[in-house]
């Protein structure tokens, strides 16, 4: 069978890519090797952030506008309201990175923003306990991506479109076929096609000869808690947050998709090889010691939700050496693009990361700035 | 007492029981062994049908009555519809316990229904291809229950009520202390009033004369991407039972995900410890399911969508068990289900509040005594 991209993987950005491939008129195969949608990578969880005063880099400011509107576009087309504006905070020390990085990326780039003091925070925001030396970045444009609901969404409309989604079938290999075109093998046949999209996330490694050995795949846990009091942790007065506190960073949503009060952290940017795994041995059971930290958050910040928690999630993340995408061209594999390797940040953009695979595939270059996202960075360095 | 009541369990039943029980003022510790909602047990998977003509027996129809109302009720203060109306068709040869048992609870109670033809049915909801030798009962009423949302709203109304409730907090065993129970669990001990076990699949390790008698089976929902997708969309696509000759089967219309889901009763007839029972579904399961879409449902035999595994827990008769302990009235068990139990989780939650804060019911329950089953 023959198309003219298959897109290797159907989560948050294999989904995107199927979508805007079809929707430029592409005759897309999308391949996923477990159910769609399903928890077993990292597109699960009901939500996650999207925060635009952008602390890992003023560089992704225009990237997290673009991903903004276009999941407000797919809003739009599915009638599904997949992306929720609830305005962003990221609470933390004057003098400590995160705030004055977001600070900075606001500045830069001229966006609406407020500062808040403890008490500033406290009045506006009743659910939060800050520190006396906290401080608040309020900034408006931040929200959160429903991800299941995204990802069907985009997969509804890439079915409109003609795509073909074939879910429970797990790819073995991609080929480059002499003379072009690459060849993907399944369990189940081989097909062909002109190219190859691979947006299979933690198991990108496994497929892309120059990725192996440098992602690092690590489980990350996040948490939902019961609150009497759920009308202070809605999405109109409680805001997708991110802490820096002494008990470390974290980060959170207002209540949305499930009974309770999520937050996930404490980041692990900082400790390489501490939650090392393979996606394919990895026991994803969660520990105490998964959700005990972010008790502890919630007890001394988030008192309303303190208490054990309703439930407990693995999440995998794949992490590159600089913490930065890897979307570009395989130098190994002719006409394949990996579109992974999101380091714990990457479904905020997955809207725009669709567009973008679709910009390589049929054009061939993006109008967006994908320099720092080259896989010959790791080349480079080994 | 630390607790009026513990419920162990929170899965639809337990859920609907904390909200029940915190509703009307009472202090519930809420226990469940895996997070809320899991994917281990037999609430998971979107969506349940809930049907009024009801083949089981028609005693379920003044119960099923009071679920449609109290999932109205719960939907108006949650602020989220939990309840799709599609209609339902209860399908097979016209002396078939599924068609006959559907029209004795019509007639008994009065249902709107129609009896329609292989052929009328292919007419009026064309994603349907039954043989000349099968006709079909519809109820308008029929529709289905948004399953893991319901668990969700019932412990968020419950914890905004005051319910203590812990995911990952199993129960290692209770003993009957002076006026009440002591339950242990992987992480305390809490005392309380009254006991309610509603741990579905589980019932059979904590309460020994259950373990012969509820039994665990494994059971395979698959959704399929229709190649016709008008055909099988919430107003085009009645919920159904369908008896086959090669086996009974039940569908819904797309909703959620965009495939057609479908599963079959009894599936392998694999049964086992809900400890064992595999979770993960396999070529095999997915066969089986696509030979009846080729047959019956043939616009829906497009690429999958995706494969899930649950649990039914059945009793000899099929039918529940509500009923307090005869030697331990102060512990009372609201499982098995038998894999018909989702779409009433409204009123077993009200009926188990009843029983454990005023020791009875106005509903009749009586078919779901655990006396049936002897010594």
């Amino acid at each position: 069978m023959t198309f003219d991209v298959i897109v290797v993987g159907v989560g948050g950005h294999g989904s995107a890519a199927a979508y805007h491939l079809a929707r430029r008129g592409m005759k897309v195969l999308a391949l996923e090797r477990f159910s769609i949608p399903h928890v077993m990578g990292s597109s699960h969880g009901y939500n996650r952030l999207l925060r635009v005063a952008y602390a890992e880099g003023a560089t992704y400011v225009p990237l997290a506008q673009r991903a903004r509107e276009l999941w407000q576009a797919l809003s739009m087309d599915s009638g599904d309201e997949v992306f929720l504006p609830t305005g962003s905070l990221d609470i933390g020390y004057a003098d400590r990175l995160s705030v004055p990085k977001a600070l900075a990326s606001c500045k830069i780039h001229g966006l609406d923003h407020d500062v808040l003091d403890a008490g500033a925070l406290r009045r506006r925001h009743p659910a939060w306990r800050p520190d006396a030396d906290h401080i608040a970045l309020w900034q408006p444009d931040g929200g959160l991506v429903r991800t299941e609901r995204s990802i069907l969404a985009h997969v509804r409309l890439a079915l409109r479109h003609g795509a073909e989604v074939r879910a429970l079938e797990p790819v073995s290999a991609i080929a480059a076929i002499s003379g072009g075109g690459v060849r993907v093998t399944t369990p189940r046949t081989t097909y062909e096609a002109d190219r190859a999209v691979v947006t299979a996330g933690a198991w990108v490694g496994k497929l892309i000869p120059e990725l192996a050995g440098v992602v690092e795949v690590r489980r990350i846990p996040v948490a939902w808690f019961a609150t009497r009091a759920p009308e202070i942790f809605a999405p109109d007065r409680f805001p997708v947050w991110t802490l820096d506190c002494s008990l470390g960073e974290f980060y959170g949503v207002p209540i949305d998709g499930h009974a309770g009060v999520k937050l996930g952290g404490p980041s692990s940017g900082d400790q390489p090889g501490r939650w090392r795994c393979d996606p394919d041995t990895i026991d994803r059971t969660p520990t105490d010691a998964d959700w005990s930290p972010l008790a502890a958050v919630l007890s001394r910040h988030l008192p309303d939700a303190a208490g054990p928690p309703l439930a407990v999630q693995s999440g995998l993340i794949t992490w590159t050496p600089d913490g930065n995408f890897a979307i570009d061209q395989v130098p190994s594999l002719p006409n394949v693009l990996a579109v992974s390797a999101c380091s714990g940040h990457g479904f905020k953009f997955a809207s725009l990361i669709g567009e973008i695979a679709a910009d390589l595939a049929i054009d061939g270059g993006s109008r967006h700035d994908l320099s720092r996202f080259r896989l010959d960075r790791f080349l480079a360095a080994t | 007492m630390d607790y009026e009541v513990i419920v162990a369990g929170i899965g639809g039943m337990g859920s609907a029981t904390c909200w029940q029980l915190a509703k009307r003022g009472a202090k519930v510790l809420g226990l469940e062994r895996f997070d809320i909602p899991h994917a281990m047990g037999s609430s998971h998977g979107l969506n349940r049908i809930i049907r009024l003509a009801y083949f089981e027996h028609p005693n379920y129809v003044p119960l099923l009555r009071r679920a449609y109302r109290l999932w109205r009720e719960t939907e108006q203060i949650a602020g989220e519809q939990l309840l799709y109306v599609t209609g339902s068709l209860d399908i097979g040869r016209s002396d078939s316990r599924v068609v006959m048992g559907a029209l004795e609870a019509c007639r008994q109670h009065h249902l709107d229904h129609e009896m329609l033809s292989a052929d009328d049915t292919r007419q009026r909801f064309p994603g349907y291809r039954l043989p000349d030798t099968h006709v079909a009962v519809f109820q308008p009423d029929g529709g289905f229950v948004a399953s893991e949302r319901a668990i969700c709203r019932h412990v968020m109304l419950a914890s905004a009520h005051g319910a203590d409730i812990r995911g990952r907090e199993a129960i290692r065993g209770y003993d009957r202390i002076a006026d009440g129970v002591e339950v242990t669990t992987d992480r305390g001990r809490y005392r309380a009033r009254r006991l309610i076990l509603s741990t579905g699949a589980w019932i059979g390790d904590h309460v020994p004369a259950l373990a012969a008698r509820a039994i665990p089976e494994r059971q395979v929902l698959g959704w399929f991407q229709p190649r016709t997708p008008q055909r099988f969309s919430l107003d085009s696509f009645p919920v159904s039972n369908a008896l086959f000759d090669e086996g009974h089967v039940y569908q819904f219309p797309v909703w959620g995900v965009p495939g057609f889901k479908i599963g079959l009763y009894h599936h392998r007839n694999e049964t086992g410890h809900a400890d064992a029972l595999s979770r993960d579904a396999t070529p095999d399961d997915e066969d089986l399911l696509r030979g009846f879409l080729a047959r019956y449902f043939p616009d829906a035999d497009g690429p999958t969508l995706g494969l899930r595994t649950c649990m039914f827990t059945n009793t000899p008769d099929e039918h529940f068990v509500i009923d307090a302990l005869p030697d331990a009235p102060e512990i009372i068990v609201a499982s098995p289900c038998s894999g018909h139990g989702f779409k009433f989780v409204s009123v077993v939650g009200e009926i188990l509040a009843d029983l454990a804060l005023e020791g009875g019911t106005r509903h009749d329950i009586s078919l779901f005594r655990l006396s049936r089953f002897g010594a």
